[in-house]
């Protein structure tokens, strides 16, 4: 090829634009091709999730059923903690998936590269939320089977469906700002993620993941009240374990609560990451091993 | 339960590219591996924070299942009714499984994806067998940094393990024995990987299936309800470890007592295993060699 | 006059717990539409670090730039819209290494708003030109240098921007390659009128590509002009060259017996390939240094002994105050 050829190609006069959803998308596949290629990771975290599922399966059957109706969550721990692995999946991709991706490309110097694009990094956020959301609900999808396989007391209709639809995206919603600020602290002390794995691991403790917040003792009870997903969780088992819809009063409760940390949260927590990318961006450490 | 992703990127590779002096004997430089790996772990002290908490919250989780279980039902099968020493001893000897296992096939992978190992390997092939001797023992002080701290937080939440000072000293030769056995099928595992590279991802999922098999978080007898998966999990050494580190720990069982004695034959029957691994790596790096694959990428 | 790149007094500082270091230190450039503008100076003399503010990377302690009017503090995207940058570095950082060639440059595409079928025929005429289409589907990770470098390349022009800033595009690439692309980027200039700023440590590509050029050192402009100015400034210095048909054991007697002499100034350079040495000095002045060199060394093979102009790189060295030394 002549280069006449390529000064006619590259020149071409085009007025054109790519609209802010199709980049959300192109960010979101890319997002996707990246982790497609580290199958390890897919492989350990199918794997994990497959066991973890099993494992509380075979707990279930010495775990007293009194334990779980006094909470008034059913007979079936098992149920309960399947609930309780699915969801949390989707905590892990808001709490963490956005500090996961920003280190990695700061490490790996494709975040200067994007920058230097007229695109809004809140767009190759989204994308990499968007990403982390579907991957999630394919977990959530495979958890819900197995479990139905193995006799978990879920009801399945229409109207759960839809209800556990709009739980989780405002699940996501709610726990997003805690995993902006956490990526915000990252980007700025290039340090692993200790809000990230804090809040998580608070999270798995004092949520309700594993058993009932009504085993925790008073004061740490206060703490799980402070967790968007403890009224994530506690709705989604509702409506799951009882088939309540959207209407419920306790659904509406826990909507209220996460609908407070959704308000809250995002001016925040978008402040405060505008404050760590500049301030980035003054060091020169954009890109930084 | 959660894998410490970011901070094993944080892990920078700067280990090997310490001129290698020559003279030095096989275990001076097993040791200088072994230090390398300790100092860049305590550069990241935040990385030993994490771990400190992280164990913190997994026996604090199992703490408040074992309120869950029902006394009875774990002493009708045949361990004491204390679920939280249970879950406990499952946890911390689980560490070892990992890091003998899969972390050794992970680290090389890393090394040679970022072409160090080849350089390890052109100054002298005595240095891998270092730097795999270095590694095992760099995954075994951290899996017992786990172990100890697991252990230590259990008793303060009244987990009913032993202080018999016997008792430890049994526990202790149990636990190496254990070792040692997954330290064999780790470096099987790593010499294969040197050629097949697609065997990373299995291994992963297998020692995470070794984990579940074992019955870390459950009376193994429970395996019957899924039937096939009970004998896979009989067949496994880890799961005859587990079982004599519990009964030791947890109820006293001198190694000679009849509950204990076939898990013990058992697991020796899987020693050979070490031998062979280092043989099998041999092999493998010998044809890495002729076919120049140590820098696949 | 049109300037389309304009800083003024454009300064960065880092700052780290022990010291500070002035990486750019008020740097005032303008460069004209249609300009192809050279940026030469040593490794860390702070080219990187100019141009990072250029494309608002990075923000700057003082001082202020333009990009076709629009200021790098005040309106980053539309800067961002009309410059195309490629940073070079060896090895292709800045490039997704888990995803093909062509996944990259489709990604990075639409972020800088190129249509599907826009972009799709950008980057089939560009790859075809660089020599990358057999690969174009393989992994980045598997790229060589120059493979990544071109990919770099072709990213930077993918939304035809008017400006181009570009941080050493030829580094790391073979030598056909490296003149396809220095072919390629003067002819954006001459036909398609880019303006291109680039960096590079590579004299002669400068001097063969560049409208006008600056050297920076420490941070500072040191030099500004045309290529030929540089040289004219820099005439000054008396080189001469020494050809032997010598091994190369020799060297070491040659280059002591050559300092010993109160005309030679300094060694600037010294060859030595398969029984032959060539070796650059600098001197006083010619009509002494030339007999008393030639007298000095008879007892060895002389293939010549003559006064030559000084290249850009010796030019360089004298511009940044080093000592002209091997």
């Amino acid at each position: 090829m002549r280069v006449e050829e390529v000064l006619e190609v590259i020149g071409s006069k085009e007025s054109s634009s790519v609209s802010p959803w199709d980049k959300v998308i192109i960010a979101m596949i890319r997002r996707a091709k990246i982790r497609f290629n580290y199958k390890i990771w897919i492989v350990f975290d199918f794997a994990n999730t497959f066991f973890m599922v099993l494992t509380y399966f075979l707990l279930a059957f010495i775990v007293k059923p009194e334990s779980i109706s006094q909470a008034g969550y059913g007979q079936s721990y098992f149920t309960f903690a399947l609930i309780g692995i699915a969801v949390s999946h989707y905590v892990t991709a808001s709490l963490r998936s956005l500090s996961i991706t920003l280190r990695f490309e700061q490490f790996h110097g494709t975040l200067e590269s994007v920058l230097s694009t007229p695109t809004s990094f809140i767009i190759i956020f989204l994308g990499d939320v968007l990403y982390y959301f579907l991957y999630s609900t394919a977990f959530l999808v495979l958890i819900i089977g197995i479990g139905l396989a193995l006799n978990a007391a879920l009801v399945i209709n229409l109207e759960t469906m839809l209800t556990l639809s709009i739980l989780v995206i405002l699940l996501v919603l709610a726990n997003l700002p805690i995993g902006i600020i956490s990526a915000a602290m990252v980007l700025r002390f290039k340090q692993g993620d200790p809000i990230g794995w804090l809040i998580t691991w608070i999270n798995n403790l004092l949520s309700g993941v594993f058993f009932p917040v009504l085993l925790l003792p008073t004061q740490l009870r206060f703490v799980s009240l402070l967790l968007p997903l403890t009224f994530s969780l506690d709705a989604i088992r509702y409506s799951l374990i009882w088939g309540a819809n959207l209407l419920h009063s306790r659904i509406i409760r826990d909507i209220l609560y996460m609908v407070i940390y959704i308000v809250v949260g995002y001016p925040i927590s978008i402040k405060i990451f505008s404050i760590a990318y500049d301030s980035v961006r003054k060091r020169g450490e954009l890109s930084a091993y | 339960m959660v894998l410490n992703v970011v901070s094993e990127v944080d892990e920078v590779l700067n280990i090997f590219q310490v001129k290698e002096k020559k003279h030095e004997s096989f275990i001076t430089r097993a040791v200088a591996s072994l230090y390398y790996q300790l100092r860049i772990l305590f550069e990241y002290r935040m990385a030993i924070a994490i771990d400190i908490i992280d164990i913190t919250i997994s026996v604090l989780i199992y703490y408040f299942v074992s309120f869950l279980i029902s006394k009875q039902a774990l002493s009708s099968l045949g361990y004491s009714p204390d679920y939280l020493a249970f879950a406990v001893l499952g946890i911390s000897l689980s560490r070892y499984l990992w890091s003998s296992i899969s972390r050794l096939a992970h680290k090389l992978s890393h090394e040679i994806s970022e072409g160090t190992l080849e350089s390890l390997v052109v100054a002298d092939v005595d240095n891998l067998k270092s730097w795999l001797v270095g590694q095992i023992m760099y995954g075994f002080s951290w899996s017992s940094f786990w172990f100890v701290g697991a252990i230590i937080i259990g008793m303060i939440l009244g987990a009913g393990i032993s202080t018999n000072l016997l008792a430890w000293f049994q526990a202790i030769f149990v636990l190496l024995l254990t070792i040692v056995v997954h330290s064999g099928i780790g470096v099987i595992a790593a010499g294969m990987y040197i050629k097949h590279k697609e065997l990373e991802t299995m291994l992963f999922f297998l020692s995470v299936a070794m984990e579940f098999l074992g019955g870390v978080l459950y009376p193994i007898s429970l395996l019957y309800n899924i039937a096939p998966l009970y004998y896979i999990s009989l067949s496994l050494p880890f799961t005859h470890g587990l079982e004599l580190f519990r009964r030791t720990l947890m109820d006293e069982l001198p190694l000679l007592h009849p509950k204990m004695i076939f898990h013990m034959v058992f697991l020796i029957a899987f020693l050979p295993l070490v031998y062979l691994g280092f043989k099998v790596f041999n092999k493998y790096l010998e044809i890495a060699k002729k076919e120049g694959i140590l820098a696949a990428y | 006059m049109d300037y389309v790149i304009v800083s003024e007094d454009l300064t960065k500082i880092f700052k780290s717990k022990k010291k500070e270091v002035v990486a750019v230190d008020h740097i005032s450039l303008k460069i004209k539409r249609g300009e192809f503008f050279g940026l030469l100076g040593p490794n860390g003399a702070g080219k990187t670090t100019y141009t990072k503010m250029l494309v608002t990377l990075l923000i700057p302690d003082e001082g202020e730039a333009w990009i076709d009017g629009f200021s790098i503090l005040k309106e980053p995207v539309e800067v961002r819209k009309r410059v195309g940058w490629m940073m070079g570095e060896t090895g292709g950082r800045a490039l997704y290494w888990r995803l093909s060639g062509y996944d990259n440059l489709m990604f990075f595409a639409r972020l800088q708003n190129v249509p599907k079928d826009v972009a799709k025929r950008r980057i089939n005429a560009m790859i075809k030109f660089l020599g990358l289409e057999k690969d174009i589907h393989k992994l980045v990770m598997n790229y060589s240098t120059g493979m990544r470098v071109k990919l770099m390349l072709i990213r930077a022009l993918i939304h035809n921007p008017d400006i181009l800033i570009l941080d050493e595009p030829t580094l790391g690439l073979d030598v056909e390659s490296a003149r396809n692309v220095r072919m390629l980027l003067r002819e954006l200039v001459d036909r398609a009128k880019k303006t291109i700023l680039f960096t590079s440590h590579n004299m002669q590509e400068v001097e063969m590509l560049c409208d006008r050029m600056a050297v920076i050192n420490r941070g500072k402009i040191i030099f500004l002009g045309t290529p030929r100015e540089l040289r004219e400034k820099v005439a000054n210095m008396k080189v001469v060259e020494i050809r032997l048909v010598e091994d190369k054991g020799v060297l070491e007697d040659i280059i002591k017996k050559l300092e010993q002499l109160p005309v030679v100034n300094g060694i600037l350079s010294k060859e030595v390939s398969e029984r032959n040495i060539v070796i650059r000095v600098l001197v006083t002045d010619y009509f002494t240094a030339i007999p008393e060199i030639t007298s000095t060394l008879r007892e060895y093979n002389i293939e010549s002994v003559q006064r030559m102009l000084p290249t850009l790189e010796e030019a360089f060295l004298k511009l940044a105050g080093t000592e002209p030394r091997v």
